[in-house]
């Protein structure tokens, strides 16, 4: 069968989603800052497919070209982003472990009302 | 030339720092807007909010100079306006003026030294209007606009004078007499209060303003009296004062809603017109009330007492008298008069010169002001006169009677005052309103000078008050020695100083009564006993003050104390030492006594009787036309008849100033107190209930307060347990619903996270649902009106045709004119995805033609983030609403 946008969208959601629940649901720092990663990631593939999948359209002169690559380069953005902000998370991870002597989420309950 | 023209412009307005002043020009004011009023007004205000807010700060000079010169300065301008109203009005001349009027013109010009005078003395007025206040209803649907309008007419010009000029001097005594006391401040700043409302009252030109003025001034009486409130005895008895003229003012508010109600205004002007003119408001003021009527029913019940039943069924007041009678109750909780008069012995536990000024000469002549202002409106009623001057009479006497056996100072003349009260109040009710009025003029100069004597007394002899240690102060007090004799002789009607002519002038009017001789005989009989008690216990009071032995008693006590033993210090809140008259506090207390004592002596001289001079008094016929006199309703000859007999009334108030003083000078100089002591102790029932002012507060305890308090404290437990329950349950929600919100703070990071995904999902699902589109339809007559279901941030787009048809034949033509111009605007293809015409952006949509064929109409909706939705619906004559699902 041939590989549609289709299935790289749902590809893209299933990773998303299980990205989204391990950040939700896992305890451990670290394994939440990996799960944001993993959503991350998702987004860069759907970005990537669906500027794959843009049609070609006629330019000012008539001649049909690609589409332009605004999907890759957003995709760039993404992971430079991702990249800051897996420095940063570390950090507060570090930080965090300083205070507490553990990178367990539910430990982070000082703003408990 | 007129010296006082180099000191005020001859210009009529001068603008000062932006602010416009209108002095009015020496032969004339322009009428409306002689904003000197104003400043006169307001002034005491400014003074009082200074020494309220920076008093404290600022110290003594600053607060005494910005209290005196606040009252000072409207005193000057009093002056101003006095002599401007002098000059100046708009009346021409009365037809026939009156000779009484001629004189009393030459005498005004002599003594003023202004120029001629154009006009005559009626009609006079200046006035002032700033700004319209609220509209008062005078009806269901009808309103009076009140604005604040002050006027100056010859009633409350002299009114004015006397209410700046003995406030001025007893804010400079008032320097001298809270020279030792830290709430000075305070102190000047209430005076100054009492003072703009009093203004308020007296120059007001309608009820409403007076009112204003009256509460003010119960106010002022009320924190002042007060003053020492860390005293409870003084916070209980300024707190008497106030709730008793409360009593008062509640019977003044229906009297003047009564006034305003059938009478149709609450302006003094248009009162007067509409009384003198006797035109259909005067009608329905004179309307019987069928008050009595009601008891009708009753009067079978009530057996024997049946005949109770039927005279009680024959009172019936009409509107205006019922109103002059409970403005008169609004004026005896003002003016002391029985049973309202309880407040003002009570009232003596302020500082002297609180009683001076206000329970003197200014707020308790207040209701005798009002009887005066409406003097025109109370010759009328008759049979109100009489109670008036029936309850004058009682409580001249009864108050007298309390007096003779009171031994502290200011108790006496607090009593005296209500006596002196209640012959003013004998004087309006035997309609003789400007005799009334002269009396409170005079009685304002002695008896303050007496009270601010009795003040000097007690800061010189530290704080003593009671007569009996006191004595023989002529020696270490002379002036006040000296004045408190002259405000003493005036008092008791020694001839030819102002008392005597003021009080002869009431008995005179109340011996040769207008209309009821009889009755007016017993006025007579009871102002002659209450004279001759005045004069007993003035001259008790002065002698046993002033003249028995060489020093005063109490010192040779303090000398005795010391003597017996060294080391005992003297109580604290006694002087130590003699008493004397030195010092600068002392100087600034005894100099005002000087001014009012002299005028105590002189200014008899305005209201000289008509016996003797043969016109009227310089007073009364300046105040001619301001206030009405019963004796201008009868006809010439018996006026004349009338006055015949004044020489023979004079011979009471002599009669009483002699057997007063001569019994005083026999019981107290010559027999030493023994015949005193001798009655005290033959009849010591009387004795003791005399001395205790005839028990009646204690009477008012029993049957009013004591229920009132029962009454409060059952009340009292409904506020305590439900509407306390109300408040604390509101807090005791609040806490649940804190309790119920507070688990959600889990301080968990992935809890909140959770929750973001959650509320992130609500908006996008927002964002990809299409907006519900649905199209009601209403038909009325040839009108279809289209409404569109609503939701949160939808834009509706109306069209009269489709463009997703396939092909033209498909599209239904429109036909209202908007839709008809945008189709051949826009011709519709069947191709192209073109854009729905505006046709209006709104939930509703009209077509005014009615509608012969069915015509399709399409509706687009769209949500806030842009999702469309479109629906067709077909319009038809009288057909319902087809709706066609929304198009995807």
């Amino acid at each position: 069968m041939i590989i549609h946008l289709g299935h790289y969208l749902a590809v893209s959601a299933v990773i998303f989603t299980i990205g989204a629940a391990g950040f939700l649901y896992r305890r451990n720092a670290l394994i939440a800052l990996m799960s944001i990663e993993l959503m991350l990631n998702a987004v860069n593939l759907m970005l990537l497919a669906a500027n794959r999948w843009q049609p070609a359209a006629p330019d000012a002169t008539g001649v049909l070209v690609a589409a332009a690559p605004s999907g890759h380069v957003f995709s760039f953005f993404v992971i430079a982003v991702a990249a800051a902000e897996a420095a940063v998370g570390l950090a507060i991870v570090l930080s965090f472990y300083r205070l507490r002597k553990t990178v367990r989420t539910d430990a982070a309950d000082m703003l408990r009302g | 030339m007129n010296p006082l023209s180099l000191l005020i412009p001859m210009a009529d307005e001068v603008s000062v720092l932006g602010l416009k002043i209108n002095f009015g020009n020496f032969t004339h004011a322009a009428p409306d807007a002689y904003s000197l009023l104003g400043w006169i007004v307001w002034l005491p205000v400014l003074g009082a909010l200074f020494n309220g807010i920076w008093g404290r700060k600022l110290g003594r000079q600053a607060v005494y100079i910005a209290g005196i010169g606040a009252v000072a300065t409207s005193f000057l301008l009093s002056c101003v306006a006095f002599m401007t109203l002098l000059k100046s009005g708009h009346a021409q001349p009365a037809e026939g003026a009156t000779e009484a009027a001629g004189v009393a013109h030459h005498a005004l010009t002599f003594i003023m030294k202004v120029p001629s005078v154009q006009q005559v003395l009626g009609g006079l007025k200046v006035e002032w209007v700033p700004w319209d206040w609220f509209l008062a209803p005078t009806g269901p649907a009808t309103g009076e606009m009140i604005r604040m309008r002050y006027v100056v007419d010859p009633l409350s010009g002299v009114m004015l004078l006397v209410v700046t000029g003995v406030g001025t001097l007893i804010h400079v005594y008032s320097a001298g007499y809270m020279s030792h006391d830290d709430g000075y401040w305070r102190f000047f700043a209430y005076l100054n209060l009492f003072i703009f409302a009093m203004l308020n009252l007296i120059l007001g030109d309608s009820l409403v303003l007076l009112f204003l003025g009256w509460e003010g001034v119960g106010l002022a009486s009320y924190l002042l009296i007060g003053f020492w409130y860390t005293d409870n005895a003084n916070a209980f008895a300024g707190r008497k004062a106030f709730i008793v003229n409360r009593i008062g003012d509640a019977a003044l508010l229906m009297g003047m809603s009564i006034i305003a109600w059938k009478g149709g205004t609450y302006h003094f002007e248009a009162l007067r017109e509409h009384v003198t003119n006797r035109d259909a408001l005067w009608m329905a003021l004179s309307e019987r009330t069928g008050l009595g009527s009601f008891v009708l029913d009753a009067v079978p019940l009530l057996g024997k007492w049946a005949w109770l039943g039927t005279k009680l069924e024959s009172i019936n007041p009409s509107y205006g008298g019922l109103a002059a009678l409970l403005l008169f109750i609004g004026a005896c909780g003002k003016s002391a008069q029985f049973p309202l008069y309880v407040w003002l012995p009570d009232a003596m536990a302020g500082p002297t010169p609180v009683s001076a000024l206000i329970h003197a000469a200014t707020m308790v002549t207040a209701g005798i002001y009002l009887l005066c202002r409406l003097s025109f409106f109370y010759v009328r009623f008759t049979s109100v006169l009489n109670v008036i001057a029936l309850v004058g009479a009682f409580t001249a006497l009864f108050a007298a009677t309390i007096a003779v056996t009171q031994v502290e100072l200011k108790k006496i003349l607090a009593y005296s005052t209500v006596s002196q009260l209640g012959f003013m109040f004998i004087g309006c009710g035997v309609g003789a309103f400007s005799a009334g009025f002269f009396h409170v003029f005079t009685h304002a100069f002695f008896k303050a000078c007496m009270f601010l004597g009795a003040g000097a007394i007690m800061h010189a002899c530290g704080n003593r008050q009671d007569i009996r240690q006191l004595g023989g102060l002529r020696k270490y007090l002379p002036t006040t020695f000296l004045t408190f004799a002259i405000a003493t002789a005036a008092i008791i009607g020694t001839p030819l100083t102002s008392g005597f002519f003021s009080k002869d002038e009431i008995l005179f009017r109340a011996f040769a009564h207008a209309w009821s001789p009889g009755f007016g005989k017993l006025i007579y009989a009871m102002g002659v006993t209450a004279a001759t008690l005045t004069s007993f216990y003035m001259c008790r009071l002065f002698i046993l003050t002033f003249l028995d032995g060489d020093a005063p008693k109490f010192l040779a006590e303090e000398k005795a104390h010391e003597e017996d033993a060294h080391a005992h210090h003297g109580h604290d809140d006694h002087g130590h030492g003699p008493p004397s008259e030195a010092g600068l506090d002392m100087k600034l207390m005894t100099t005002p006594l000087l001014v009012l004592a002299a005028l105590a002596l002189l200014v008899g001289v305005l209201g000289l009787p008509h016996g003797w001079t043969h016109h009227e008094g310089i007073l009364p016929a300046f105040q001619e036309h301001a206030i009405s006199d019963s004796f201008s309703l009868l006809p010439e000859a018996r006026v004349t008849e009338l006055h015949a007999k004044e020489n023979v009334a004079m011979i009471g108030g002599i009669f009483a100033w002699l057997a007063g003083m001569g019994l005083a000078y026999w019981v107290y100089v010559a027999e030493k107190g023994e015949p005193a002591r001798k009655a005290a102790a033959a009849l010591p029932g009387l004795y003791q209930l005399v001395v205790d002012k005839w028990r009646v507060d204690e009477l008012y305890d029993r049957v009013l307060v004591r229920p009132i308090r029962g009454l409060a404290n059952v009340v009292a437990i409904f506020d305590r347990f439900f509407i306390d329950l109300l408040v604390n349950l509101v807090g005791w929600v609040a806490m649940l619903a804190g309790k119920a919100i507070r688990p959600l703070q889990t301080g968990a990071v992935q809890v909140y996270g959770a929750f973001i995904g959650v509320g992130a999902l609500a908006v996008f699902a927002f964002a990809i649902t299409l907006p519900a589109a649905e199209i009601s339809q209403r038909v009325e007559g040839g009108t279809a009106t289209l409404v569109a279901g609503g939701g949160p941030g939808y834009v509706y787009r109306w069209a009269t045709y489709d463009p997703d048809a396939q092909s033209a034949e498909d599209t239904v033509d429109g036909r209202c004119p908007e839709a008809r111009a945008e189709a051949a605007l826009n011709p519709p293809s069947p191709n192209a995805a073109a854009p729905i015409p505006a046709v209006p952006f709104t939930q509703e949509a009209r077509c005014q033609e009615p509608v012969p064929a069915p015509r399709c109409v399409v509706l687009e909706v769209r949500n806030a983030f842009g999702r469309t939705a479109r629906t067709r619906t077909f319009v038809a004559p009288g057909a319902s609403t087809v709706v066609v699902p929304a198009h995807p």
